[in-house]
């Protein structure tokens, strides 16, 4: 009989336990994954950072401040074979997870976001300097990586490789040159930092 | 290589040909350093004005990303070519937790 009880306690506290942890999401979070491998050696000081969106960008596009002395310049091989198939793969996951979601963190700011943070966490690994990366602020006036022209507000990531500036539309992991991508004339802001 | 060398000497280059700016401080193409702030807010999640417009770049008080997703087909699509992580072949290489951690294994 007291056997009984003491499995019956048993139970009923492996099942609150159960219901405690779930009742706290106490389940895997989202997670982000960078890959391994990132070239190094290639930089930019700011001020050639600079010259570069000077030079590549249509006027009156506002900069932000550049707060590192040097940029790492990012491959262009690692970048098409190593991490735009880890981007493609992290935006999957997080779409699994029902992120994605118009006037919530999951939009298209946040997944800029993302893709910057898969780079500074390479860059940390391979004990670079900061990458060369932006969220580039643009009014989605043409249709690009799988968005269409939206004609509002939108946001890509910039990023300078050693092939010259690129922009990645972050949630389908397509690029182009930045002298091809078809919002060029409509971007209105660069966030470095 | 001589494709990886070109646009590196182009920004020395042109590091020498333009004037120099103060990076710390904010700019605008074509001018250099503002001289007016632009943005004390960035909205994102706003919601277009009553003209329907995002803030252009001449009214310089703010910059709306009212965001733009991917619409669900073409996320399908392309989340159909992506290959599962154990084929990839990328392990990886640094993680951030962005919410709880997992619960730990059970021995």
């Amino acid at each position: 009989m007291n056997a009984s009880i003491s499995k019956l306690k048993g139970s009923a506290c492996a099942v609150f336990c159960a219901c405690v942890l779930a009742s706290t999401g106490f389940a895997a979070g989202l997670r982000v994954d960078a890959p391994s491998g990132m070239p190094t050696g290639k930089t930019v000081t700011a001020q050639q950072l600079w010259q570069v969106f000077d030079s590549s960008l249509p006027k009156g596009v506002w900069v932000s401040p550049l707060e590192d002395a040097e940029y790492e310049v990012i491959s262009a091989k690692w970048l098409k074979y190593d991490f735009l198939p880890a981007l493609k793969l992290q935006m999957k996951q997080l779409r699994e997870n029902g992120v994605a979601a118009d006037g919530s963190a999951g939009n298209c700011n946040g997944f800029a976001l993302i893709c910057r943070l898969m780079f500074s966490l390479a860059a940390m690994q391979a004990h670079a300097r900061g990458p060369a990366t932006a969220t580039v602020v643009v009014h989605q006036d043409q249709a690009f990586g799988g968005i269409p022209a939206t004609k509002e507000g939108h946001c890509v990531a910039f990023v300078l490789t050693d092939e010259g500036p690129w922009i990645i539309e972050a949630q389908s992991g397509v690029t182009t040159q930045l002298s091809a991508y078809p919002n060029l004339g409509s971007i209105q802001l660069v966030s470095v930092h | 290589m001589k494709t990886h060398l070109i646009p590196l000497a182009g920004l020395a280059i042109a590091s020498v040909a333009f004037g120099k700016v103060d990076t710390t401080q904010p700019m605008v193409t074509g001018q250099g350093n503002a001289t007016v702030r632009p943005a004390r807010v960035m909205v994102t999640n706003g919601t277009a004005d009553a003209a329907g417009t995002s803030a252009s770049a001449d009214k310089l008080d703010k910059f709306i990303v009212t965001g733009s997703l991917l619409p669900k087909d073409v996320a399908l699509a392309a989340d159909a070519l992506v290959p599962a992580p154990a084929q990839s072949g990328a392990p990886a290489a640094a993680t951030v937790a962005l919410a709880r951690d997992a619960a730990p294994a059970k021995k």
